[in-house]
């Protein structure tokens, strides 16, 4: 999986492409710490992912909480139907803003 | 070791205590032959001495000359003891002149002598009273006891022999104090009856000094031997002492020896247990095949091997740091540490070779420095990426030609000696069915007696004639080979050798596959591994026909279940087994040693509570449930087995 961060507008639109399993959450992890750098709302762009699991979920909460913590807003993009059950089953849904 | 210790010890006194004995033995027993042969020497002298000969000699023929005029007068005093006093007068080496009468033998007419002694003996004596020409001659009757004297007890009671005349030991003389030796015969009637003892005195002042001078010379010898007996003993306890310190010493370095020699026993099997010794091949995947050894020439050593599979790509590295022994264990420890973050996170071999040189730089300051290799090979096309800094160049031999080739290189440095250094990477494509062999210089420069190299040519010459090209054949026939040079001449360096044969893409590992039959996936237990996941769920897909939706909820199912048994049980090994059922619905067993743990009875995750109070994991549990149509837990032999159902028609 890739990680794209790009910023518009005073916000940063964090793109994900492929699969968001347990190995690539390790990459993840580590190219998100620019994001963890800023005081922003975010824009997750899912429309390029394919596929979740539990620890990519872990990696779309810890932006969230850091967000929260700063008053910012997360906003999810772009899931498609398999993503978001997975969002659904596990309640991800209800925290995050939807575009 | 303490008891041997006490043990050499005693031996060591015991030893000293003998050659003392042996010393003083010797001393007694050269003591003993001193005497006897300076006693031997007095009495030779006595005896065969020309001027004591001649000495003797004279006294005797006078005395024998004088004995028929003796024997005439013996019954008459007066005249006697004129021709003793004569005699003694006459002849000056001797001192005195002396007849003793046999008591009960007596003349009558001495009987009348008013000097006559109530127990019957009777002696006249003439004496001088210096021993030179011309000194006063005394004329006495004995008043002493006779009859014990020596010259007058070796005529009565000798034998016939002594009879004739004799030499008596020397004495020390009752009047004037000096060494003498007196000469008797007896004196006879006109019978022939012994009646009496005559006897000359003669000073044996020569010889005397010369004894004396004998006894004081041995005297001066014992001290002086004496003398060096005690420096002997004091240097004897000097060296049972030092000895004794030595022992002790000895003691502590063998004690220190052996801890050391455990620690690194220790060492060894922690350095061994580093690095992979699982490797990728059949039955699990027939795309890949790893093989790789480590014989260190001592207990620890600085080559390495190591390998992980991300991303589809295969990467890889063999090292060798500078020097032997623990320094070079400790950095091969860290460096290949390194390697595995660094390849955990660069895709690039160039980028991983230039983080581990700039940590290592960074690190230390000592001198060492690592040769290695490390490539990245894309398992699916056969791109292989790699950066060289200063190894050997790896081997390479297609299986379907047999071309043997040596892998173009760029020397670049060794990591860990110029921080600032542009390591340049290369790229290659490997054709399928290619096998490479990356080895270490305790390879090509393993020596015979002779000091002759084993070679890169001959290691390139075996490889080419080895028809069966698996890894683990190549690398045995290799140490083989190897092991035959050495000819059991002692080993200097590390041999290490690293094989992989690339088969081909793993879509031929899909084309395997065939309808109806069961799928089995078996890998170790590390996150690595679950790359392999996807394409095994992918190829289950294929065989029984499941859509994308469900394919992706069968996958994150495997996931979750897979990642808690890596993440959680401490498991080594991870089988699963896929097969369909009679209502045609898809039954996937998982089944790993790690430590009990049953997924099913974790509580359901309450969408309601707050995100961060969830337990750990029970994301992925829920998931598992809303995702499989059935769940089942069961413990068995040792194993967790977790059965999970798939509805796929």
């Amino acid at each position: 999986m890739k990680t794209i961060i790009t910023e518009n507008n005073d916000q940063l639109i964090v793109q994900f492409v492929g699969d968001f399993d347990s190995l690539a959450s390790k990459d993840a992890e580590r190219d998100l710490v620019p994001v963890y750098e800023r005081d922003c709302d975010v824009i997750l762009d899912c429309s390029q992912l394919n596929y979740v699991s539990s620890s990519g979920l872990r990696i779309f909460l810890s932006v969230y909480k850091h967000a929260r913590k700063n008053g910012k807003k997360t906003i999810l993009k772009g899931l498609n139907s398999n993503i978001e059950k997975v969002f659904t089953i596990s309640g991800f849904m209800q925290l995050f803003d939807k575009e | 070791m303490k008891k041997q210790t006490k043990y050499s010890i005693l031996v060591i006194i015991i030893a000293a205590l003998v050659l003392e004995l042996a010393t003083v033995q010797q001393f007694l027993s050269t003591r003993r032959v001193f005497t006897e042969q300076l006693l031997e020497k007095a009495q030779r002298d006595l005896n065969g001495s020309p001027r004591i000969a001649k000495v003797k000699q004279g006294v005797e023929d006078v005395l024998d000359n004088a004995m028929p005029e003796v024997e005439r007068l013996v019954n008459k005093p007066d005249s006697l003891m004129k021709v003793i006093s004569r005699l003694c007068k006459d002849k000056h080496q001797c001192v005195g002149i002396a007849i003793g009468f046999m008591p009960d033998r007596m003349p009558k007419v001495y009987q009348n002598e008013e000097e006559f002694l109530d127990d019957d003996r009777y002696g006249l004596f003439a004496y001088e009273e210096e021993e030179k020409e011309g000194s006063p001659v005394y004329e006495v009757v004995m008043e002493f006891d006779y009859t014990k004297r020596k010259w007058y007890t070796q005529i009565v009671d000798g034998d016939e022999n002594a009879q004739k005349g004799s030499w008596t030991e020397p004495y020390i003389g009752n009047l004037n104090s000096l060494l003498m030796s007196s000469y008797s015969k007896p004196v006879r009637d006109a019978s022939g009856k012994t009646i009496g003892v005559i006897c000359a005195d003669v000073p044996l002042r020569e010889l005397s000094q010369m004894a004396a001078q004998l006894y004081d010379n041995q005297e001066k010898a014992l001290w002086k031997e004496s003398l060096f007996h005690i420096l002997g003993l004091f240097i004897l306890g000097f060296i049972v002492y030092k000895t004794i310190g030595s022992m002790k010493r000895l003691q502590v370095v063998s004690l220190e020896k052996e801890r050391i020699a455990g620690e690194l026993a220790v060492a060894k099997n922690i350095q061994r247990s580093m690095l992979p010794t699982q490797f990728p091949g059949r039955p699990e995947r027939d795309d890949l095949e790893v093989y790789a050894s480590l014989e260190p020439a001592r207990e620890v050593g600085g080559d390495f091997y190591d390998f992980l599979i991300r991303k589809g790509r295969l990467y890889f590295c063999i090292g060798d740091v500078s020097g032997k022994g623990v320094p070079a264990a400790l950095l091969m420890s860290v460096t290949r540490s390194h390697f595995r973050a660094e390849a955990g996170r660069n895709d690039s071999p160039t980028a991983i070779v230039t983080a581990m040189n700039q940590m290592l730089c960074n690190e230390q300051n000592t001198g060492y420095f690592v040769t290695m290799f490390v490539g990245a090979l894309d398992l699916a096309t056969g791109e292989l990426d790699y950066c060289n800094a200063g190894h050997e160049p790896p081997c390479l031999k297609e299986k379907t030609t047999g071309a043997t080739t040596v892998l173009e290189v760029l020397p670049n440095l060794p990591i860990g000696s110029l921080a600032d250094w542009d390591f340049v990477g290369q790229a290659a494509m490997l054709k399928p069915d290619t096998m490479m062999f990356l080895y270490t210089d305790g390879v090509s420069e393993a020596m015979d007696a002779n000091g002759q190299l084993f070679s890169r040519e001959k290691v390139m010459e075996l490889i080419r004639d080895t028809e069966d090209i698996t890894p683990k054949n190549i690398i045995g026939v290799m140490a083989e080979a190897v092991k035959s040079h050495e000819q059991g001449c002692e080993r200097f360096d590390d041999v290490t050798m690293f094989a992989l044969h690339w088969v081909g893409t793993s879509s031929d590992f899909k084309q395997q596959i065939k309808i109806g039959e069961k799928m089995d996936l078996c890998f170790t237990a590390k996150l690595d591994e679950l790359l392999r996941l996807k394409s095994y769920v992918d190829s289950l897909s294929d065989k029984f026909g499941i859509d994308e939706t469900k394919s992706l909820q069968v996958r994150l199912v495997l996931e979750e279940a897979v990642s808690n048994v890596i993440n959680y049980s401490e498991a080594d090994a991870v089988d699963i087994h896929s097969c369909t059922d009679e209502q045609g619905v898809l039954v996937i067993t998982i089944k790993d040693n790690g430590n009990p743990f049953d997924p099913t009875q974790v509580p359901s995750a309450d969408a309601e509570m707050p995100l961060e109070d969830r337990p750990l994991g029970g994301w992925g549990i829920e998931l598992m449930r809303q995702m499989s149509d059935g769940l089942e837990y069961r413990r068995e032999d040792g194993y967790n087995i977790l059965t999970i159902r798939e509805i796929i028609k």
